[in-house]
């Protein structure tokens, strides 16, 4: 194969254009005037009649001076003859993309991945015969290399593993596939490659041979997104559904509401027939009181009967008979939160402190369902039946054991003394004369859930109370002087916090530390069981409890607490189950507390997989970097001995010319 | 070549006359010996007496030897009439005034001797189809030279039929002198010209003047050829050519053979043919071409 080592050298040929330019504007005739042409008539007549050489002269001038001009141009270019690096030829790479796309099936219900393997099946026991080497690797979304290089030898083992694959239902990545090629490659770079994907891509590298899956009249209609949003105390029902392939067409979309409004029995059903454009997304809207319809938006008006505040589960069903149905269904959770009952009691009730509480409920009010209950001047707090208990000024006589518990101000002018098991005692109140004394951060204060965006500088007090014989569970965020000032713990089923100051004595009401201390305790103690209730394919999620132990239900895989926050990630579209025990066996014996709490998630198929027609700009070269070894051979003396000889022709012919 | 017609050029002529062909029959007068037998003192031959002959002319002599009236005959002197017909075509001049002036020049010389001869002249300029002559019948060098100082106005355009302008021309005389046409014959139409002459027994001489482009042209490559005589460049006249060597080669034939073709013509028919360069000296035409030709004594 030859090349141009200055492709810019090639620039030249415009002398070609040049020399056209020339030819058409270079005067043909110039005038002669003369006393009669009448001899020059006659002369005709003698003229011997010569085989047309003039013109054949005149082409074979040009076709010269064009063949000079390329030839100089070529010797700009400088070119070389590439020796291709020595190699076997009968080397096969395949790479099977294993991505969920695959799964779609033709009219013969054979999924584009089979087809796949069948074919390299096929090729592969060419290969095999006539004595060659293959790879194999699988693109999936972490890609594999299953065989390297292997002969007839094992021709079995890998039949039996190709014939074993599975297709994914995650996105594959390629192009760490093609990566993993490059080792075979650089070993041999006259291995050829085989691509067996169902993306079209705009550029394919000169090498790579990509066999495209696709089949004809293969489509999709997919709802790609899903969520349940509250408006006005009532769910709205948001989808994102698209059409790829096939002509426009109407498809339904079905809603079905399972445990509506706290009935477990009471299902509620409506649709809608969704008009899709192929290669369009649409999204459509589920609500009380419809919308009006725009451009890819369509609005349905569930009814007045049909709306709902809380649900168990919401099914989605685009019913369309397509090639791919993985994507046809979606599931929505989440629409009955957890219910978190808080008391608050104090001997000096103020704004303060409920304040945080509330701003921290509706910061929380997507995940739990907060009823707080405020216990009036005088009467005694329960000790009992709550999740969260705030004891402010005076303190419980006794701990309560089914929830966690707030200490605020345990300042011995209230008469009160900290209850038992409390894990320390309050000395005396020290008061610093009017001085308001900056706050330091606690020995635990790094890094702790806790103390997250809390500015510890920011906070003064004038106020506070010495506390001592602090059990070691304890974790110190807050400290003056060397004194814990704030403190958490969260020990098995104690889960405490302690504020040694009161809000009287300090600027925290007025800072955005007050709400923030109060959101990052519940946010402890009461974390989310699963971080979202919807995911993809292959996409991470955070799991975690605030009960004793939590169960994944298909798996029946247990965590306890030291094991979480988790981090999880699921391969197989679906809906999956978390179930968390509570700590607080006693309060569950009593029927106080649920035994469990339970979250589920809907795992789908990656959005992106839904375009089973889906085009790609282009794909990396895994050959670039192979041909280290690549020689060339110079051209130049050939060309300069062409431009020579044209040269000489050139000269021949012009002195032809005048005879 | 610029021929100046002055004093010195004539005067170099003064010796010279035209050889004109005795069987011419002339105007009487003049100073052409011809065949036919007139009052001249020189003896031309002896024929017997006939009844009516002038007694005055019996060669006593004879009579004594011979017993026989013999009659002394002697030649005749005829007045002839020269008729130059000169070419006035552009190709003649226009652009090419040495073309122009030698064929004046010749037209002069040829008429100087003429007058010289006392003969009577006639320029005839022929343009078109039409053969003019604005100078009238020329007797005697003071009328021929008054002529001679008219000739600067002569113009040369535009194209020249001779066969029209001789047949066509009132006063072609019959067997009474010489006929000259003074011309490139760069045309088709001459012949019948000449024909026409000859039928009218003019003694006919055909001067033709070529420029040296014309007989060794120096121009080669690509070139249109504009003919002078072309009115415009789509004109038929003009060509597009590539000079070549074997261009030229064939050119030299084909001017070889044109002129051979004149000559032939002229000799089949006992006309006078002579072919100049204009870069020749006028001197070598008149006294060397002409001489030898036959055509000055």
């Amino acid at each position: 194969m030859m090349k141009f080592l200055v492709p810019l050298g090639l620039l030249g040929l415009i002398g070609i254009l040049v020399l056209i330019i020339i030819y058409i504007i270079k005067p043909n005739y110039q005038n002669k005037y003369i006393t009669s042409t009448y001899v020059w008539k006659l002369s005709l007549r003698y003229k011997k009649r010569r085989p047309p050489t003039s013109k054949l002269r005149n082409i074979l001038l040009f076709l010269c001076q064009v063949l000079i001009l390329t030839a100089m141009a070529g010797i700009m270019a400088w070119p070389a003859l590439v020796e291709e690096p020595e190699g076997e030829t009968a080397d096969y790479v395949y790479i099977l993309d294993s991505s969920a796309s695959m799964y779609a099936g033709n009219a013969d219900y054979e999924t584009r991945f089979s087809r796949a393997v069948k074919q390299i099946s096929d090729e592969a026991e060419g290969v095999f015969n006539t004595g060659g080497k293959v790879s194999l690797i699988v693109a999936e979304r972490e890609s594999k290399l299953l065989f390297r290089r292997v002969d007839a030898t094992s021709r079995d083992e890998f039949s039996k593993t190709l014939m074993g694959l599975q297709c994914t239902y995650a996105s594959a990545d390629i192009e760490k596939a093609l990566t993993m090629s490059r080792d075979i490659l650089g070993e041999n770079p006259l291995a050829q490659l085989y691509l067996y994907t169902d993306t079209t891509y705009e550029y394919i590298p000169e090498k790579v041979h990509v066999v495209n899956m696709q089949a004809e009249g293969d489509w999709n209609a997919a709802i790609l997104d899903a969520e349940a949003t509250r408006e006005d105390g009532f769910y709205v029902i948001t989808v994102s559904v698209a059409l790829y392939g096939n002509e426009a067409m109407e498809i339904p979309l079905s809603v079905a509401v399972s445990g509506a409004n706290g009935e477990s029995n009471h299902t509620i059903r409506f649709n809608k027939f969704v008009l899709c454009e192929p290669g369009e997304t649409n999204t459509v809207i589920f609500r009380l009181g419809g919308g009006k319809d725009d451009e890819n938006l369509f609005y349905s008006d569930i009814g007045d009967l049909n709306k709902f505040s809380s649900f168990t589960s919401v099914t989605l069903t685009f019913e369309a008979d397509d090639s791919f149905d993985s994507d046809n269904n979606y599931y929505l959770y989440g629409g009955d939160k957890e219910v978190l009952n808080v008391q608050y009691a104090s001997a000096d009730p103020n704004p303060f402190l409920p304040a945080a509480l509330y701003t921290a409920r509706n910061m929380l009010s997507s995940r739990y369902d907060f009823r707080i209950t405020e216990v009036k001047k005088g009467v005694e707090p329960a000790l009992e039946g709550f999740d969260f208990y705030i004891f402010e000024h005076t303190m419980p006589s006794a701990l309560p054991t089914d929830g966690f518990v707030l200490l605020a101000d345990p300042d011995p002018m209230w008469q009160s003394s900290v209850p038992a098991g409390a894990g320390f005692r309050v000395s005396q109140a020290i008061d610093l004369n009017g001085n308001r004394e900056t706050l330091a951060e606690g020995e635990d204060f790094a890094g702790h859930p806790v103390a997250e965006n809390i500015i510890a500088d920011d906070i003064t007090v004038s106020r506070y109370c010495k506390i001592e014989d602090v059990d070691p569970a304890y974790r110190v965020l807050l400290s003056y002087g060397g004194d814990p000032v704030y403190m958490v713990r969260n020990d098995g089923a104690v889960k405490m916090a302690v504020m040694g100051f009161s809000v009287h004595y300090s600027n925290i009401s007025k800072l955005i530390e007050n709400p923030l201390l109060m959101r990052n305790l519940l946010d402890y103690f009461f974390p989310a069981i699963v971080s979202g209730n919807s995911f993809e394919v292959g996409e991470e999620f955070t799991v975690n409890t605030w009960g004793s132990e939590l169960e994944f239900s298909d798996t029946g895989e247990t965590f306890t607490e030291e094991d979480l926050p988790a981090q999880f990630m699921l391969d197989v579209p679906g809906t999956y189950t978390f179930r968390q025990r509570s700590y607080f066996e006693d309060a569950v014996a009593q029927g106080i507390k649920k035994e469990f709490i339970t979250a589920q998630v809907f795992i789908s198929i990656p959005a992106y997989e839904s375009d089973i027609l889906r085009r790609t700009d282009s794909l990396s070269d895994p050959y670039e970097g192979t041909e280290t070894e690549t020689d060339y051979k110079d051209l130049l003396l050939y060309l300069a001995s062409a431009l020579v000889a044209f040269l000489f022709v050139e000269w021949w012919l012009h002195s032809r010319e005048s005879k | 070549m610029k021929v100046q017609l002055n004093d010195a050029f004539f005067n170099r002529l003064e010796t010279m006359s035209l050889n004109l062909k005795s069987n011419l029959r002339g105007y009487f007068g003049g100073k052409h010996l011809v065949s036919t037998y007139g009052q001249t003192v020189e003896f031309a031959d002896y024929r017997e007496y006939q009844l009516g002959d002038d007694i005055r002319r019996i060669d006593w002599n004879l009579f004594s030897r011979f017993e026989k009236y013999f009659l002394k005959l002697f030649t005749d002197e005829r007045q002839m009439q020269v008729q130059i017909f000169l070419d006035c075509s552009a190709s003649m001049g226009r652009e090419f005034s040495d073309k122009a002036s030698y064929a004046i020049a010749a037209a002069a010389a040829l008429g100087f001797l003429a007058v010289q001869e006392m003969d009577k002249l006639s320029l005839y300029l022929m343009n078109g189809t039409s053969a003019v002559n604005p100078y009238g019948l020329i007797v005697g060098k003071n009328s021929f030279f008054r002529a001679v100082s008219a000739f600067d106005g002569i113009e040369f355009r535009d194209e020249v039929d001779m066969e029209s302008c001789i047949t066509n021309c009132p006063d072609v005389g019959d067997n009474n002198g010489l006929s000259v046409i003074i011309s490139d014959f760069c045309t088709d139409q001459w012949k019948k010209a000449v024909d026409f002459l000859l039928y009218k027994h003019r003694q006919v001489l055909l001067l033709q003047v070529l420029s040296p482009e014309e007989l060794d042209p120096t121009y080669e490559g690509r070139v249109t050829l504009i003919d002078a005589e072309s009115v415009s460049p789509e004109d038929s006249k003009n060509m597009k050519l590539r000079i070549t060597r074997s261009m030229l080669k064939a050119y030299e034939e084909a001017m070889r053979d044109f002129k051979e073709d004149i000559r032939t013509f002229c000799s089949r028919r006992d006309v006078g043919f002579l072919s100049v360069s204009c870069d020749m000296p006028i001197e070598r035409v008149l006294f060397g071409e002409l001489l030898k030709a036959g055509i000055m004594e």
